[in-house]
């Protein structure tokens, strides 16, 4: 039975809803169970709360457009998974944060930047190709915003003002503390070779 | 056709099938296909670093979760967006000439081409129903 402990299962919300018997107490019911997950799944992939609440939100609007051609092959929360990944990747498109988008070769600074002094230092020893491969590994690891400052500063000269002004960052900081943030980050992952515990694994052990 | 080097298969490269894509989101990919998706991440393929990034994430916060400042932040907000979504089913409701949910609502009016589609698409028999893979969210927009 799909009711237990006067728990509803997801599939029996999804049915109310498609049936129309009561559409707006089953949508409720999902986003109760999923709202504030999908809202943390979005913040820590963007790293910018107020985007995530407008992602959050545009993403149960298209729930209830999309919940009609459901028909349960995977589970529902896989579903809202990959319905909450689209909309990360038209951000990504739309701030050109796509690693795919990026071009082959590391800049210098960025490297610079990246590397321990010391070049004796295993990451020195490494070759570009293998550098190039850790660093992707580690940029997709990243928040969006992160990413796109960085990628932005380095990779295609923008400056801090303007890069806080195109990505409509909130934070008094701007682009500068998301940079640095970033770069952080990076270095840490760097010398853990990309296997460095994700931001969500930090955050949850800090 | 995904956002750059993708396929219909789904969110990645299409190194991963469509049901080997739910299979990494629920955690339960097979250990022969999860070494061999490891090995074609570590070549590098940026659709497969994105997916993988975001699938780890998502699995994250379904094992352990949402951290307090989240749920603080989520708190806030959670009735405007209650509100909205309460907006959006009295407009689909109201607004659709062919039923959503199995039963008819009127005439319709004010609804965006892309949302009338999606109606449409929606009124749909299971007679007419494609072969492909439907539960697959729609791909990310095209610019």
């Amino acid at each position: 039975m799909s009711e237990t402990s006067g728990v509803v299962d997801d599939a029996t919300l999804v049915k109310r809803f498609q049936s129309g018997s009561d559409p707006m107490e089953a949508i409720a019911a999902l986003f109760d169970r999923y709202g504030a997950m999908t809202y943390a799944f979005f913040r820590r992939g963007i790293g910018d709360p107020q985007i995530a609440e407008e992602l959050n939100q545009d993403l149960y609007v298209e729930v209830i457009k999309s919940l009609p051609r459901f028909r349960g092959r995977s589970s529902f929360k896989t579903w809202l998974f990959r319905l909450a990944y689209n909309h990360l990747s038209n951000l990504r498109r739309r701030w050109r944060t796509h690693l795919d988008e990026q071009p082959v070769e590391v800049p210098e600074d960025m490297l610079e930047s990246l590397l321990p002094g010391d070049e004796d230092s295993p990451e020195h020893r490494l070759s570009r190709e293998a550098l190039y491969l850790q660093l992707r590994k580690c940029l997709a690891r990243l928040p969006e915003v992160e990413r796109a400052v960085i990628l932005g500063r380095y990779y295609r000269n923008v400056t801090l003002d303007e890069l806080t002004r195109q990505l409509e960052l909130t934070n008094p900081s701007g682009a500068r503390a998301s940079l640095i943030a970033g770069q952080r980050k990076l270095k840490k992952c760097m010398e853990g070779s990309g296997e460095e515990p994700s931001e969500d694994e930090e955050r949850r052990s800090s | 056709m995904n956002i750059i080097g993708g396929n219909d298969n789904g969110p990645g490269c299409g190194f991963l099938s469509s049901r080997e894509v739910d299979a990494l989101i629920e955690g339960r990919l097979g250990a022969r296909r999860a070494g061999l998706f490891d090995a074609h991440r570590d070549r590098g393929c940026g659709e497969c670093l994105h997916l993988h990034a975001a699938a780890e994430s998502f699995r994250e916060i379904l094992e352990h979760g949402v951290l307090e400042a989240e749920q603080t932040a989520f708190a806030r907000i959670r009735r405007s967006v209650e509100v909205r979504l309460g907006q959006e089913v009295d407009r689909l409701q109201e607004g659709s000439g062919r039923s959503l949910f199995g039963r008819p609502w009127g005439v319709g009016r004010g609804l965006s081409a892309d949302e009338l589609e999606q109606i449409a698409a929606a009124g749909q028999s299971d007679l007419d129903e494609p072969v492909t893979d439907e539960d697959d969210p729609a791909e990310p927009e095209q610019e």
